[in-house]
């Protein structure tokens, strides 16, 4: 069975050049390493984007968090916490030492690529930035 | 091979043009966010909306920036656009867009 199809495979093949065909599975090839390396970069920009957004986060809070931190820490952390949220962050850490406000601040990626790789590895990594801010 | 293969290579040189033209956007949109937590810094330290506008547009110089003053809070709202490369820019762009909040510390 498998010597006649054979056979017939082969003169078949005899008309045709040796590499024909070999462009499109080239082309086919290249292309799925583009289309990886496009989800790759979509995921590395939703990281990139929401490490920025957690660094203007942690900085904006912990300014907004120094001029109360000479009243109370409870007053620089809640400045801080409402800052931090607005600008599209979570606040992790909070802690005044000698009036110095010390924040830790995550964002998650909001991406649509990064939800569904979320839901599918079961988290993504959230950027995580630390600020400090004082009065002197 | 040849008709095909160069048929193909067309295709991936637009299709790697289009993800080169990406990165940029990328870029862009970065510099856009910096831009408008840079504004929102200055904005904290309770200086003037023209200080703020200034300094968005030192780091994006043709962004559009929206400055909302309220009570104790500055928001700075950062738009650019950025258009398709050559011939292509009449087919639109993207709007690049990031927002900072800073509260604004009270005169003493």
């Amino acid at each position: 069975m498998s010597g006649v199809s054979e056979r017939l495979t082969e003169r078949r093949l005899r008309h045709l050049p040796r590499d024909a065909g070999a462009a499109a599975v080239l082309t086919l090839l290249l292309g799925g390493v583009l289309v990886l390396v496009v989800l790759a970069g979509a995921a590395l920009t939703d990281l990139l984007a929401a490490r920025q957004r957690a660094a203007a986060a942690a900085d904006l809070g912990a300014l907004a968090g120094a001029p109360a931190a000479q009243r109370s820490a409870d007053d620089a952390c809640r400045s801080a916490a409402w800052v931090v949220r607005t600008n599209g962050a979570t606040l992790r850490r909070c802690d005044v030492v000698d009036g110095d406000v010390r924040i830790t601040v995550s964002a998650a990626p909001r991406g649509s690529f990064s939800r569904w790789l979320g839901s599918v590895l079961g988290s993504v990594p959230e950027p995580t930035v630390s600020s400090h801010a004082g009065m002197r | 091979m040849t008709v095909e293969a160069a048929f193909a290579m067309l295709g991936l040189i637009a299709v790697v043009a289009a993800l080169a033209w990406c990165l940029a956007v990328i870029g862009a949109q970065l510099a856009v966010g910096e831009a408008a937590r840079a504004a929102a810094r200055v904005a904290a330290r309770g200086e003037a909306s023209e200080a703020v506008g200034d300094e968005a547009h030192r780091l994006v110089p043709d962004a559009v920036v929206h400055i909302r003053v309220d009570t104790d809070h500055v928001v700075v709202h950062l738009q650019r656009t950025v258009t398709l490369p050559g011939a292509f820019a009449r087919w639109g762009g993207i709007d690049l867009r990031a927002e900072a909040v800073a509260l604004v510390e009270a005169p003493s």
